[in-house]
């Protein structure tokens, strides 16, 4: 009977560069799924110097590697140690690819900050929220805990985002979302920016009372929710 | 000694009046520590990585307050931004703090000695929403369901605090929410009541309407019957700012405070259970050292709540075996450091009470309660990993409490429990059985405890009673509390006065005042 151990696989003889470009790329979806930070650097270097673009590297390779990733942490197969592996890796080659993404004027996945609210010092969801959004490819500003409507503002003004996500656990603080939400509307700003919102005990009902473009249960959620709404936002926008 | 003793009208009032104390098969504060997860050498490993902990890591975002009376008492305050404490005033600390705590009931029978291996049970929250079983459904938790539980808990045996159970979301303004927390609480049980404030203002006001209730402020002081849930740490090793502002005031306004440390294992406390357990108690103990400066024997417990994340998701999980274990383990230092205790056990991450419920509630109270901690939080009615509670499982739970504090008193063994000539006299020449000796009719009531609700019948007798659920017997045990009691510990002219100096939600009428 097969063990639930660590399954060891002989990888030493894995050439990357001598693997055709589709096995690369399956390679690549396995070692981000293993979290190998270095062979996903060594790969998206290869598929690079194969004349690759760097977008078809972030789509094929990354992106779609992580999608797989947060189907398995979805369906209880990777936890969360693991997810966060397949993160750090996947940040390595986008470290390599947002320069060259920058210089190529090609579409980039997004950017968002996000913080707890003011009163609340709850981070440990927010911080799972930035670790799976960089994992899936998204640049992330984190501005922590306590935050006031001016750090969000100033947040905002400095990094651009596509996104603002805020967080909240406490019925005390959550009021202060709408906050945030009405002061970039007296602003003139809240419809440049996609706005998610999540915390225990939020729900669908209370997003949409506040008016954000959306309520996300969990990180995964998160992702989800995000990729779709900055894809139909970058199609809004030309 | 009169032979007659009253017949059936004498009896029938008997079993309907509770049990004189000296038959009750238990009593607050049975002595735990019979479970001890860690060896000696475990304990002591863990206890010098705790001053370890303290000396070479120290707290991030102390106060100013904070790091002036910390380092007064040879704290040192790092280039990094850190306050460290080594070891000799932690040590001091131990010294000063005290160690024979009573948490006073506005009736002074409800007195709690939490000292030694002593256990009790408290309710916790706060929960945002009421688990409401007959709609199926969670709703928002509101000041009616606070001052309701604490009815409950009121006529619950085994439950022997009330620290505020939920989140009133129908008073907007924090400054009456935490007014009103207080009041409803306070209001729906004589037992030592448990309240955490948003705002150190707000535990000002509060203090002088704890004053007007107990007739002064030295009569408050004499009797303390509400302390303070304190997060003062926010794991790993920081202090917050809005916790110790309140903490201060707790101490400077002769208010107990539970300096609680509520670390998650593998998120905000190392993932193995011997690092949070140590990492729980530093930050216990450093509270510790703080209170201490402000005030030397200032009234304390050590509330190390150390939950669980579920790995693979985040969650937080109460309902795990590693909560019972880290709060054994827990409650083991703490007897060893001779500290007044508290955990949280008994929570379950089962959204109704059904079987899961039950048995995370079982299994993680039996190991808290029998490694000895003094208090024990979260203990009754709490689901959805705190997010939801349930008014009607307080009185579920009553049962299972009593269960857990009768396996925590044990077995006492002496020459008359050994039963030698009972077994001699029933065996040789007697019934063969014990169930009509005097020695069964004399312990009776005061070997075995009887559950309330649960139940023990046959089959048949289930079927002719019309099959009941436990939950069924609970909702009417309960509707029938919320109908009749209302407690009148606090007078109405007290109340009248309370009401004319300060915001009260409730209406007398919601309170069974006229
Ligand atoms: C795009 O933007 C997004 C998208 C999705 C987002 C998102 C943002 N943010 C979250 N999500 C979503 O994705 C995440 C990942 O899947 C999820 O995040 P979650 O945060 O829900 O889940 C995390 C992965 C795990 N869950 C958690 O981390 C929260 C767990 C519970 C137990 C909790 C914890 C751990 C803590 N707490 Co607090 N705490 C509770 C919590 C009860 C609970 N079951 O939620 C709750 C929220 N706390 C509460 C309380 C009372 C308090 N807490 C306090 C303090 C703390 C600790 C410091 C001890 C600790 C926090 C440590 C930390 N670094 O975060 C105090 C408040 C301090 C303050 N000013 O903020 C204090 C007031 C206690 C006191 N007496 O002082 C209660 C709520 C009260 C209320 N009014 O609402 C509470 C329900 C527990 C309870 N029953 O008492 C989703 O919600």
């Amino acid at each position: 009977m097969a063990e639930n151990q660590e399954v060891e696989v002989d990888d030493e003889d894995i050439d990357l560069s001598a693997l055709p470009d589709d096995e690369l790329v399956e390679q690549m979806h396995d070692d981000l799924y293993d979290g190998l930070r270095e062979e996903i650097v060594e790969g998206t270097n290869i598929l690079l110097e194969r004349g690759w673009s760097p977008e078809k590297v972030l789509a094929d390779a990354l992106v779609e590697g992580m999608r797989i990733v947060g189907i398995d942490f979805r369906d209880g197969i990777l936890f969360v140690p693991e997810v966060l592996l397949s993160a750090n890796a996947m940040k390595g080659g986008m470290g390599i690819l947002r320069p060259l993404l920058v210089e190529t004027g090609a579409k980039p996945v997004g950017k968002m900050i996000i913080g707890t609210v003011k009163g609340d010092i709850h981070d440990i969801g927010k911080n799972l929220v930035s670790m799976m959004m960089e994992g899936a490819g998204f640049e992330v500003v984190d501005l922590g805990i306590n935050n006031p409507v001016e750090n969000y503002l100033e947040a905002i003004e400095e990094h651009r985002p596509d996104i603002v996500g805020m967080s909240a656990l406490l019925t005390t603080t959550m009021p202060y979302m709408k906050v945030v939400i009405d002061t970039m509307k007296e602003q003139g700003i809240r419809d440049n920016y996609i706005v998610l919102v999540g915390g225990a005990p939020l729900n669908e009902e209370f997003g949409e009372a506040i008016g954000a473009d959306a309520y996300c249960r969990d990180a995964a959620m998160a992702v989800e929710t995000a990729r779709k709404l900055v894809d139909a936002k970058q199609a809004a926008d030309g | 000694m009169a032979r007659r003793s009253g017949g059936r009208e004498a009896r029938k009032a008997l079993r309907s009046a509770p049990l004189s104390e000296a038959i009750k098969p238990v009593h607050p504060g049975e002595t735990g520590g019979q479970y001890r997860p860690l060896s000696d050498a475990d304990v002591l490993a863990i206890r010098s990585n705790i001053f370890r902990i303290l000396e070479e890591i120290g707290f991030g975002d102390a106060t100013a307050h904070c790091i002036e009376t910390c380092t007064a008492v040879g704290a040192i305050m790092g280039n990094d931004g850190r306050l460290r404490m080594p070891g000799h005033v932690v040590e001091n600390a131990l010294d000063l703090c005290d160690r024979n705590l009573v948490l006073h009931g506005q009736d002074p029978q409800f007195d709690l000695q939490i000292q030694g291996q002593k256990v009790h049970f408290s309710t916790a929250g706060a929960a945002v929403m009421i688990a409401d079983y007959e709609s199926n459904a969670y709703r928002d938790s509101t000041a009616q369901d606070l001052y309701d539980m604490a009815r409950i808990v009121d006529q619950c045996e085994h439950i022997h605090m009330y620290q505020r159970t939920c989140v009133l979301r129908d008073v907007a303004d924090n400054y009456e929410m935490d007014l009103n927390t207080l009041y409803g609480a306070i209001s729906g049980t004589a037992k030592h009541v448990g309240c955490s404030w948003t705002h150190y203002t707000h535990l000002e006001k509060s203090l002088e309407l704890l004053h007007a209730v107990a007739g002064s402020d030295a009569a408050w002081r004499a009797r303390p019957f509400v302390s303070q849930s304190n997060c003062f740490v926010v794991p790993p090793m920081k202090f917050t700012e809005d916790a110790l502002e309140c903490l201060r005031v707790a101490v400077e306004g002769g208010m107990p405070v539970l300096l609680l440390s509520a670390g998650q294992a593998g998120a905000t406390t190392p993932a193995c259970l011997a690092g949070a357990v140590s990492q729980a108690w530093a930050e216990c103990l450093g509270g510790l050292v703080y209170l201490n400066a402000i005030k030397a024997g200032a009234p304390a417990i050590l509330g190390t709540w150390p939950f669980v994340s579920d790995l693979r998701t985040g969650a937080m999980s109460g309902g795990s075996p590693e909560q019972g274990l880290l709060s054994a383990a827990c409650a083991q230092i703490g007897n060893d450091l001779n500290l007044p205790f508290g955990t949280a056990c008994g929570m379950t991450d089962a959204k109704f009470p059904d079987y899961q419920a039950g048995a995370e509630r079982a299994y993680t109270l039996s190991a808290a309660a029998l490694a000895g901690a003094n208090i024990i939080y979260e203990s009754a009615g709490m689901y959805a990993s705190l997010l939801g509670t349930s008014p009607e499982s307080f009185l579920m739970d009553n049962d299972v409490l009593g269960a857990t504090l009768r396996m925590t008193r044990g077995i006492e063994v002496n020459d008359e429990t050994l039963s030698f000539e009972n077994i001699r006299s029933v065996c040789i020449g007697g019934e063969g059985h014990y169930l009509g000796s005097d020695q069964t009719l004399s312990v009776m009531q005061s070997e075995y405890i009887y559950p309330e609700l649960s139940d023990r019948d046959s089959p048949n007798v289930w079927e002719e009673n019309g099959k009941p659920l436990i939950l069924e017997k609970a909702i009417k045990r309960r509707n029938e509390i919320l109908k009749n009691h209302f407690p009148k510990h606090i007078s109405d002219e007290i109340d009248k006065k309370v009401r004319a100096e300060f915001p009260i939600f409730l209406s007398p009428e919601a309170m069974g005042r006229r």
